[in-house]
């Protein structure tokens, strides 16, 4: 995929994260845009790390910086969180180049964010560690407590009570994707 | 290739001797971070291992992000990449990422307030450094005649992977490889050698800028593509130059112990503006006639080829 294309994809995630009445901020599209990579497929090219709090993108956090660069996104300040990423100048612009990309990943990037876009960003961490957990853990057999220890284990701010809730709403997030994506 | 360094024989000895005695690992970690740190099997991070990884090579305040600023500034003889980082180390402080107790609360580098300009001005230093210095066309140009010489000489095998053989290639190897195939008249690789012993290095032709943009999103590369045609593909070169990392966004813990967040406290701050920089170079005996090509077709060229989704 295009830098610019998959601009325009992120941007239209972020427009789609704010209409769901998210804060959007970095960590929000960093983890809703780990879901639309590694959930959903969309081809991004974003590699992810297991980061201090969660999944995080270095190269996504410099595309991110560039989209502010080029007027495609711009930084809100707004109270009480910190700042949002709203629409730039520039971002309908970005659009308008590709429709065909966008409409192909329409229904991705709307379940994203209907399924992401409620979330504050304590959730989206626990969350998105989750499916990182079960993503590289596919060949281990262990139940859900078993996955909520290793949770615990590799990221101790989690308690055990939030690692087995946010394994429990991936897991449902997971199954409304197979049915988006047929699987 | 830093781990494999840092893991040598050689290097453990240093390592062992240090006290206490350092692990490679450990050191490995640090120096190379949890992104790099991934590819090249040094496992999981911890959180400490993290945020002293951050301290070293973070993007914003990472010692050596503030060490090659000034490091380079100094040598290139430009005042524009000094600020004051003995007041920014003594306030820099492990902070809450997000301001509010809802936010996140993952641990990061911040400032107390009273470093807030110092950061202003490092902020500021990396954008010049990165707008003179770093993008500079000429500087770029010779990056790009030099790969060209390195993967004509090196063949197949281009840098050394092993340790030793990469070692050996120093600045001393490059330049008297240079220096030989410069002079010498059957050599291959001649002209590419000439390019930098002569500084007959490629000229620029075009540089993005925002009224082209407004036409063409891409107008640098149909610029690029439009020159090959005109010119030999082998004599027109394109180079992107971006700003990397150095985020403006981070936590600042005010007086009273609350964290706000830096755009809020700065203004400044926000205004810092992104280096991302595109050019298109010809080689140097048609710099004229592309100059005035591109004078006469520039808008034709940038019209004619819009972006089309494919």
């Amino acid at each position: 995929m295009k830098r610019l294309q998959r601009e325009a994809l992120i941007l239209s995630l972020i427009e789609n994260l704010l209409k769901k009445g998210s804060w959007c901020g970095e960590t929000h599209i960093q983890k809703s845009t780990y879901f639309l990579q590694e959930l959903l497929r969309v081809l991004l090219g974003f590699e992810f790390i297991l980061y201090k709090y969660g999944p995080f993108s270095f190269d996504l956090s410099d595309e991110l910086l560039s989209m502010q660069g080029n007027d495609i996104v711009r930084l809100m300040l707004r109270r009480p969180y910190g700042p949002s990423v709203q629409p730039g100048p520039m971002g309908e612009r970005i659009k308008s180049l590709y429709p065909k990309t966008l409409k192909k990943y329409e229904k991705e990037v709307v379940f994203v964010a209907n399924e992401l876009g409620g979330y504050g960003v304590g959730d989206l961490e626990s969350i998105a560690t989750a499916l990182y957990v079960i993503r590289h853990r596919s060949g281990q057999k262990d139940d859900l407590h078993g996955k909520a220890s290793y949770i615990r284990e590799i990221k101790p701010h989690i308690s055990s009570e939030q690692a087995i809730s946010a394994l429990q709403r991936q897991k449902g997030i997971s199954d409304k994707a197979s049915v988006l994506l047929g699987r | 290739m830093t781990t494999e360094i840092i893991r040598s024989k050689e290097m453990q000895e240093i390592w062992g001797k240090i006290t206490p005695p350092q692990r490679g690992e450990d050191i490995a970690k640090v120096t190379v971070g949890p992104k790099e740190g991934s590819k090249v099997g040094l496992g999981q991070f911890n959180l400490w291992e993290t945020i002293l990884s951050e301290i070293i090579i973070g993007d914003t305040f990472g010692a050596d992000r503030m060490d090659y600023l000034l490091r380079d500034s100094l040598h290139a003889g430009v005042a524009y990449g000094k600020f004051d980082h003995y007041r920014l180390v003594d306030t820099l402080r492990i902070l809450p990422k997000g301001g509010s107790a809802e936010d996140s609360e993952e641990p990061t580098l911040g400032l107390l307030e009273g470093g807030i300009q110092s950061a202003e001005a490092l902020l500021w230093a990396r954008y010049f450094m990165y707008s003179q210095v770093y993008c500079h066309p000429v500087r770029r140009i010779y990056d790009i005649h030099l790969g060209d010489f390195l993967e004509k000489k090196m063949g197949e095998n281009k840098i050394p992977t092993k340790t030793d053989d990469f070692l050996r290639l120093d600045d001393n190897q490059v330049l008297v490889w240079i220096r030989e195939a410069a002079s010498s008249p059957k050599d291959q690789i001649r002209e590419l050698a000439k390019r930098i012993f002569e500084r007959r290095h490629f000229k620029r032709i075009y540089e993005r800028n925002p009224e082209d943009q407004e036409t063409n999103t891409q107008a640098t590369e149909v610029i690029y593509k439009a020159a090959c045609k005109k010119f030999r593909k082998d004599s027109v070169r394109y180079d992107e130059c971006k700003q990397e990392g150095g985020s403006k966004l981070f936590p600042v813990q005010i007086k009273d112990g609350r964290v706000l967040q830096s755009i809020e406290l700065s203004t400044t701050l926000q205004k810092v503006p992104s280096v991302f920089t595109e050019y298109v170079f010809v080689e140097d005996k048609c710099r004229n006639e592309g100059e005035a090509w591109l004078g006469a077709k520039r808008l034709e060229i940038l019209e004619s080829r819009k972006e089309i989704e494919e």
